[in-house]
């Protein structure tokens, strides 16, 4: 790459300092005469001039006006657990008697958010990217994006609930006396020490265990559960409230946290929607494109067009995949050469 | 892109789009926290008022929930808000009772046609990006930028405020100039082809 002549120092002075008139004359040889020069001096002329225009972003407080849109929308709240949570008190209070005090704190798990203190809960949101969380307990949660963990003050004392909305991986700390538990869209999952991943939405939640044995049941009736070993996925849909385990755990579906994508004959249509997944981004297939072929392979650390162009040295035909900020998008190579 | 001639298929989007339909409260916080404050400035690109822009960012994310059932997202959730934000500010600059109250602060309608949408989004990303790289400098070389680039303030009277001498103040700010470069070289790279685009 060619580098511009111009020194950077001079530029900054020139910047910082109008009134050095040495520095200007230079400067404006130098841009006369050199386009990298140029260029790169009006990178930081851009830079030094947008720096003032940016005041107003400080004006801008997103926590309180989202407080004020949140007020305005009759939102659901992060997991249907609020008049759960208030079920499940009555319970316990049922219970209190017969297994005192010890069993009702254990029981305590959710956080009223009518009720409680703001300072008595903590959340961890991921957006954009992914996040890693050490929990006060020592275990670790890997948040996906667009997910948000909560826990109360007493998690890792008391309790170690966690309520999940979204997907996270959850390397847990061993502890049998205190059952970790995450719970979303009424269920819970429950283990005393394992690896796992859970994805939730607002129908479905999907958990696969790596290690470790965990118990996956419906959140105040734990007789209607599945148990779950390694290389097991646990189903939960909500419009029928059952629980159904599956004896395999697809490699791609924790591909976000492992880092490694594994295809066996896997159909290319497939294949680039798992990819298109991995990289947060949505898929756009032109209709007129026969991904008739399977494919075969592992990626670990390759970059996106690393893969395209693997996937097409299988290929007879070439497609052309382009990717955007938020897509990929696979169209016929002829077509467009 | 024709969309008759491809269909679209969202992935982990699908994911966060299917919870917005469905009301979920995470869901809209994130997307509002994402968004909201280049959108707001993006709309004060039209509508030069930053108080107004907030107000009206703010509504188009109350109607987003309010219609959630039929949204209509095909493309992208964030080329949706701007477009949605682009056309609201539109709509206030042409309501004449709104041009009368604040008639100095807006500007003609024929100053939007010369910049296009996508360069004034480009623009509002980097200064997005540029506001979160200033916040991110070392705390020093934040507080010297800020106060000569926001409170404008010259550094001799920077110095003196807080007893440095005038050279390290150029120096901090020497430094805070090439971190945000380097961080900014992206949002360049766009600049420059949406002018280029321009020119021809």
């Amino acid at each position: 790459m060619k580098k511009s002549k111009i020194n950077i120092e001079y530029i900054i002075r020139y910047l910082i300092n109008e009134q050095d008139n040495n520095t200007k004359q230079m400067i404006n040889k130098l841009i006369n005469d050199d386009e990298l020069s140029r260029k790169e001096f009006e990178a930081y002329l851009d830079v030094w001039e947008k720096s003032a225009n940016v005041k107003d972003f400080e004006k801008i407080d997103a926590q309180k006006d989202w407080e004020k849109v949140r007020s305005k929308m009759n939102l659901k709240p992060t997991v249907k657990g609020i008049p759960l949570q208030r079920y499940l008190l009555r319970i316990v209070a049922i219970l209190l008697l017969a297994f005192g005090l010890a069993y009702f704190f254990n029981q305590l798990v959710f956080v009223d958010h009518n009720k409680s203190n703001i300072n008595d809960y903590f959340e961890v949101m991921a957006s954009n990217e992914t996040k890693q969380v050490e929990l006060p307990d020592g275990s670790i949660v890997n948040l996906n994006h667009n997910s948000k963990i909560i826990r109360n003050n007493d998690f890792g004392k008391l309790n170690r609930d966690i309520i999940l909305d979204g997907e996270a991986f959850f390397e847990v700390a061993k502890n049998p006396a205190l059952p970790f538990k995450v719970h979303m869209l009424n269920s819970t999952v429950e283990v005393l020490g394992t690896n796992f991943n859970v994805k939730c939405d607002s129908q479905k939640v999907i958990v696969g265990v790596v290690s470790g044995k965990v118990a996956f049941y419906q959140s105040g009736n734990s007789k209607n559960r599945v148990e779950l070993i390694p290389d097991n996925t646990g189903i939960y849909e909500s419009d029928n409230n059952n629980f159904i385990s599956k004896s395999y755990l697809d490699p791609n579906s924790i591909a976000w946290y492992t880092g490694k994508l594994i295809f066996r004959q896997t159909p290319e249509y497939e294949v680039f929607k798992i990819i298109a997944g991995f990289f947060n981004k949505e898929l756009i297939i032109h209709t007129n494109i026969p991904l008739n072929n399977t494919f075969t392979g592992n990626f670990e650390k390759q970059s996106l067009e690393e893969m395209i162009e693997i996937i097409n040295l299988t290929r007879t035909s070439k497609l052309n995949v382009t990717t955007t900020e938020n897509s990929i998008i696979v169209s016929n190579l002829e077509k467009y050469n | 892109m024709n969309n008759q001639n491809s269909h679209t298929l969202n992935t982990d989007s699908k994911f966060l789009i299917d919870r917005l339909k469905n009301g979920n409260e995470t869901a809209y916080e994130l997307l509002f926290k994402e968004y909201y404050k280049v959108l707001v400035i993006f709309a004060s690109k039209y509508i030069k008022d930053i108080e107004a822009s907030k107000e009206l960012v703010q509504e188009l994310f109350v109607h987003i929930y309010e219609k959630r059932e039929n949204l209509d997202i095909n493309s992208s959730l964030k080329s949706y808000l701007f477009r949605s934000v682009h056309n609201r500010s539109i709509n206030i600059i042409n309501s004449k009772k709104i041009r009368d109250r604040y008639a100095e602060n807006y500007i003609k309608n024929t100053d939007i046609i010369i910049n296009t949408i996508e360069q004034e989004v480009n623009v509002s990303e980097m200064e997005n990006a540029l506001h979160t790289a200033i916040n991110e400098l070392p705390s020093r070389c934040k507080t010297i930028f800020k106060m000569n680039r926001f409170d404008g303030l010259s550094n001799n009277e920077i110095a003196e405020k807080l007893t440095l001498s005038k050279r390290t103040v150029e120096t901090q700010i020497s430094k805070a100039l090439k971190i945000l470069r380097i961080k900014l070289e992206p949002y360049m790279v766009a600049s420059c082809i949406a002018l280029s685009l321009l020119a021809n």
